[in-house]
């Protein structure tokens, strides 16, 4: 599926961020009314949308695992295709936080999405312990 | 992409979390529990629990990262000699290769030093529920006469954090706590407590949910959730929102990384009453009745295999129900890729069916969150220029 060179962007920018960092960032951004003049561009379908996400990280995924440590910057910014500052360090690529996220298999990205989490323990609060009371109801 | 959970090549289930019940009895009596027996004061013995998991070692179904969880009752009325045994059994038993996490869901009000000693020992993790400030939670988390139980559920909060103990925590959402996220927010900073789970009174059992049953629920757990998550954030002292946070890792993985859901999965959760009986799928339907279904017990963990209950007729039954529900869902839901499916109690007690699909119940706990976190996403692309990079500089890069 193709991605959106906006939706490229975004992720670039949110994925190092870690799950709290992608929660600060979407918080703040939602905390302003919502901007719809570029809605055209905005997927219509959640299903769609969903799909476009996975496709996007799995994208960057593939130019972590294929470059294990080259600079990320200049890669991610010939994919975005739009150059946005990576050398700047605003996001943290320098410091690592691309390796906060993508390093799937060891559980950088850490928080328990798809089981690497439990491996964290002990520290409970973030990680996936927070997988098994997802069911708990009215309790 | 969506596919279930990972299994082994000959197709076995596996076994994830095993729910025990180590009595059904509580020492309050909240207003929208559904628990049937919550009055009974039987103790699972040593020799069930004992004989649990030799059958669930036995088996060859257990997942090597295994959770148990000490649930469907309040734990604690149990004196900590009795866990002390029990675990020490299960670890006599336990596989050298398997990694076991005990795990216990509480209303804190019994917790002791001696409580506290032995969670650091084992590693226990804990759940408290707590329903927010006093007078949203003794509206409806009380003792049998009636009386409210905030001091001793906060003391047992205090006693935790003291004690260096990591916890989450659980607060029912009804009516009146719906319109106060703020509150709700100020009381949790009030007592250093981090990690928070939300959940929106269920219709279940007996018990029918007035919030879920009003008009605009949705509407109005979305302002509720979206006004939690942007005061949070701007706090920088709530680590976890779990209907937020736990969906952005469903929503930003990559093509091909199944998304779970063990309440779909056969056996991926065992749940275990006090007697012995086995059930699967959603926890909760441990103690429902249900004629169709032999009240959803597939067994006894004490007298049949955990292969044999694979074929009992409730097991059939409901394998295929529920089956045929998640594929419903999978044929009508956009929202089926950071789902999986559902959960079934919540369909059978909405909908009368397994075999079913959209509930109010994951209206709210995964439309409203994708919702969220997609309309701040298509904001953030329409505003690069002014909106994302002070955002993004205000977070970091941030190791959670």
């Amino acid at each position: 599926m193709a991605v959106r060179r906006t939706t490229k962007r975004a992720l670039a920018m949110l994925l190092p961020a870690g799950v709290l960092g992608i929660s600060s960032a979407l918080a703040f951004t939602h905390a302003e009314p919502p901007d719809r003049t570029n809605a055209s561009e905005s997927a219509s379908v959640v299903a769609d949308r969903l799909r476009e996400i996975r496709a996007g990280v799995s994208e960057m995924n593939a130019i972590a695992q294929k470059n294990p440590n080259p600079d990320f910057g200049v890669l991610l910014a010939e994919w975005i295709n739009g150059g946005f500052g990576w050398r700047n360090g605003g996001w943290g690529w320098h410091n690592g936080g691309w390796h906060n996220w993508h390093n799937w298999g060891n559980g950088g990205w850490g928080n328990g999405g798809w089981g690497n989490g439990w491996h964290n323990a002990p520290n409970w609060g973030n990680g996936g312990w927070h997988n098994w009371h997802n069911f708990w109801h009215n309790w | 992409m969506v596919r279930s959970l990972s299994k082994p090549p000959d197709g076995k289930p596996i076994i994830r979390t095993v729910v025990l019940q180590p009595t059904p009895f509580c020492n309050i009596n909240c207003r929208y529990c559904y628990l049937p027996q919550r009055n009974a004061t039987t103790v699972m013995s040593l020799a069930t629990i004992v004989a649990a998991f030799k059958n669930i070692f036995s088996s060859g179904w257990a997942s090597p990262q295994m959770t148990i969880i000490w649930h469907a009752g309040e734990p604690l009325v149990l004196p900590v000699s009795y866990y002390e045994a029990a675990f020490s059994a299960i670890e006599v038993s336990r596989p050298l290769d398997l990694e076991l996490r005990h795990s216990i869901q509480t209303n804190g009000m019994l917790l002791s030093q001696e409580w506290c000693d032995f969670i650091k020992k084992w590693h226990v993790g804990l759940g408290v529920s707590i329903d927010g400030p006093r007078h949203l939670h003794d509206a409806n988390r009380v003792t049998r006469s009636g009386g409210g139980t905030f001091d001793r559920t906060v003391a047992g909060i205090r006693l935790l954090r003291r004690e260096n103990i990591p916890f989450h925590v659980i607060s029912v959402l009804s009516e009146a706590s719906m319109n106060s996220p703020e509150e709700l927010l100020e009381f949790y900073l009030s007592e250093g407590i981090e990690d928070i789970c939300f959940n929106v009174e269920e219709s279940e059992g007996n018990h029918i949910s007035v919030l879920l049953n009003g008009s605009n629920v949705r509407t109005r757990f979305h302002r509720f959730l979206d006004r939690f998550w942007t005061l949070s954030r701007r706090t920088s002292k709530i680590q976890f929102i779990r209907e937020i946070d736990g969906m952005i890792t469903r929503i930003f993985r990559p093509e091909g990384v199944p998304v779970e859901n063990a309440q779909v999965e056969p056996f991926a959760m065992l749940n275990i009453d006090c007697h012995g009986n086995v059930s699967s799928f959603s926890p909760e339907l441990l103690g429902l009745k249900h004629a169709k279904y032999n009240d959803f017990i597939i067994g006894n963990i004490v007298s049949d295999s955990i292969e044999s209950m694979r074929n009992s007729p409730a097991m059939l039954a409901m394998t295929r129900d529920i089956a045929a529900g998640v594929e419903a869902c999978r044929k009508e839901c956009d929202y089926f890729s950071v789902c999986g499916g559902g959960a079934p109690v919540n369909k059978l007690s909405e909908n009368g069916s397994f075999a079913s699909s959209k509930t109010s119940f994951c209206t709210l706990v995964e439309m409203v969150p994708t919702d969220l976190i997609l309309n701040a996403l298509d904001y953030l692309e329409g505003n690069f220029d002014k909106a994302a990079a002070p955002a993004l500089r205000l977070s970091g890069p941030v190791q959670v």
